[in-house]
């Protein structure tokens, strides 16, 4: 009985950890009540979730426009799938070695990249991605082009969608709870700073251009995670996982959930992926769906699906607090 | 233990916006630029804090020479300044404005496992209370009226707690009550913080109120320096101020 009042305290003090719990428990008993279609599209949603939290940590923390996180996705998915299908090393052992390498390439080409500012930032971020992707395409005798990669065994618990389900929910989770506490730390305070003002922030003594860097490579690292998690999903690794409309997934995920909100990135993960899937179904042209919902949003909803929820929430309890016209901040 | 300025020279193309200035800012004291616009105040204090590079001349403080050297390392020097225009972090909380400098004077904006929201909470309430701003604690910045955004920078500006303050146009755009405020948390920084303040500032009224010692620019040039009683009197420094009237 103590434990039980204790958990009631622990939610009364924060209301809204009841919709952690009951998040968490819908996605651990759904699993046992639906099919395989159904299992297996919730994997690819927090995959694909992970992979916009990511992005966000350079995007939405730190305020840097990459659109190279594609070729990062891909490299971590082709790190884990070649040595594995070529039978170089085994699978848990190509899982650490990918997402380390992963995030020392993108320690390379953030340190590139991060010579220029704004949009010259994205346009070589950009030119990255390509060059992983050319590099895919072309060294057919390892990545096997175009054909892609198929047939990577995996441990026979992962046979099971429902065991593989828990496998990605539980590395998702961890690493969710991990971006969580880096946003909050004053590592992530800072790069906030940065995002808001790096004049302004080099000028109380922060070294902009290192934290900046940061930011890009505990970015690959999670993205590179997501890469990995997708060659598993898919049992193996294609071409199109390091393209540039890869690239422009998280993006779009982003931008529509709420850059500036800790959930938006994941919200808008699944609200792509229920749009390719189901208006998919009807149209081939579902990408111009998506296209005019991006238009819609940057225009009418500029803080994004949550933070337009989360202003209008604090408008509601009566906090009238907002600055012009912008975003919402951080909740 | 000062702020010595040798020969220092900035040029944009053509333009010599600073010419071979020198003088010194001593320790505890008070040392105000002024001159017509265009005099090159501004310009000489980004070259100072590191923003411009120096093309001639040597910034030394404390016996280091900091000519080259970013903005980030100047500030750790202990070096902190405000800015001419407003230059805040608009989508934080007062507080979180002061707070980020604070942390990374701490030397703790590497950390990324424990929580950034307390740390220096004290420290960051008493530079609030300092400038007087606690009430607006929890006030998103971009919020405040000018007045008080300015006050803020200056308050940005303590979390580095810097030997020495560059104080670029500190009550340009206030009011006259707010001019006034601004004047006494000047003087109260020097005298109960033993603060070094060098300071750009257009109202004559301030400047002369506030300051040690005067430096007068003109075109890029420094043209006289003394204190504020002996500039009253100077002549060269009349006739720039009336020949800008003219």
């Amino acid at each position: 009985m103590g434990l039980l009042s204790e958990l009631i305290r622990w939610i009364g003090n924060r209301p809204q950890r009841l919709g952690v719990i009951l998040i968490a428990l819908i996605f651990i008993i759904f699993p046992f009540l639906v099919d395989i279609f159904w299992i297996r599209l919730v994997a690819e949603f927090a995959i694909l979730a992970l992979f916009a939290l990511a992005y966000n940590l350079v995007l939405g923390q730190t305020g840097l426009f990459s659109f190279g996180h594609g070729g990062l996705f891909g490299l971590g998915a082709y790190l884990l799938a070649v040595p594995v299908i070529k039978g170089m090393i085994s699978l848990p052992f190509a899982f650490v070695t990918s997402v380390l390498l992963t995030t020392l390439m993108s320690y390379g080409i953030g340190w590139f990249c991060l010579r220029l500012t704004g949009i010259y930032f994205s346009i070589l971020t950009l030119a990255f991605s390509q060059l992983i992707w050319v590099a895919i395409w072309k060294f057919r005798g390892i990545t096997g082009g175009d054909d892609g990669l198929i047939g990577l065994k995996v441990p026979a618990l992962f046979a099971s969608p429902r065991y593989q389900y828990f496998f990605i929910l539980a590395v998702v989770t961890l690493s969710l709870v991990m971006i969580r506490i880096i946003n909050n730390s004053p590592f992530g305070f800072t790069l906030k700073a940065i995002r808001e003002n790096s004049r302004r922030a080099a000028f109380t003594g922060i070294h902009v251009k290192r934290y900046q860097l940061m930011a890009f490579t505990v970015s690959g690292f999670f993205t590179g995670l997501a890469g990995v998690l997708f060659a598993i999903f898919t049992r193996g690794a294609f071409v199109e996982f390091a393209s540039v409309s890869k690239s422009f997934e998280p993006v779009f995920a982003a931008i529509v959930g709420g850059v500036n909100t800790f959930s938006g990135p994941v919200i808008g993960a699944g609200f792509m992926l229920a749009l390719s899937h189901f208006i998919g179904r009807f149209t081939e042209y579902w990408p111009s769906v998506s296209g005019v919902i991006l238009i819609s949003v940057i225009l009418f909803l500029p803080a994004g699906i949550v933070g337009t929820i989360a202003s209008l929430a604090r408008r509601v309890g009566g906090d009238r607090e907002k600055v012009q016209g912008q975003g919402v901040k951080e909740q | 233990m000062s702020l010595d300025v040798q020969g220092l020279t900035k040029t944009f193309g053509g333009l010599v916006a600073v010419k071979d200035v020198t003088f010194v800012a001593k320790q505890g004291l008070v040392t105000s630029v002024i001159g017509p616009n265009g005099a090159g105040k501004t310009t000489l204090f980004n070259v100072i804090t590191g923003y411009l590079r120096a093309d001639a001349g040597k910034v030394v403080y404390q016996g280091e020479d900091l000519t080259h050297l970013p903005p980030y390392k100047i500030v750790r020097k202990g070096i902190g300044r405000s800015f001419q225009i407003v230059n805040i972090f608009p989508m934080l909380t007062v507080f979180e404005n002061v707070q980020v400098a604070l942390i990374s004077r701490l030397g703790k904006s590497p950390n990324f496992i424990s929580k950034a929201k307390n740390i220096g909470r004290e420290e960051v309430v008493e530079i609030l209370s300092t400038v007087g701003l606690s009430s607006q604690a929890d006030s998103m910045a971009g919020t405040l009226s000018y007045g008080d955004q300015r006050i803020m920078e200056i308050a940005i500006a303590l979390a580095s707690r810097p030997s020495m303050l560059l104080l670029d146009e500190p009550t340009a755009g206030m009011g006259p009550q707010e001019t006034l405020t601004t004047g006494e948390l000047i003087k109260s920084l020097t005298k109960r913080h033993g603060l070094t303040i060098l300071l750009v500032e257009h109202d004559m009224e301030v400047v002369f109120s506030v300051s040690d010692v005067i430096v007068v620019m003109h075109q890029g040039e420094v043209i006289a320096v003394g204190r504020p009683e002996e500039m009253r009197e100077n002549e060269k420094v009349i006739k720039i101020y009336l020949g800008e009237m003219e």
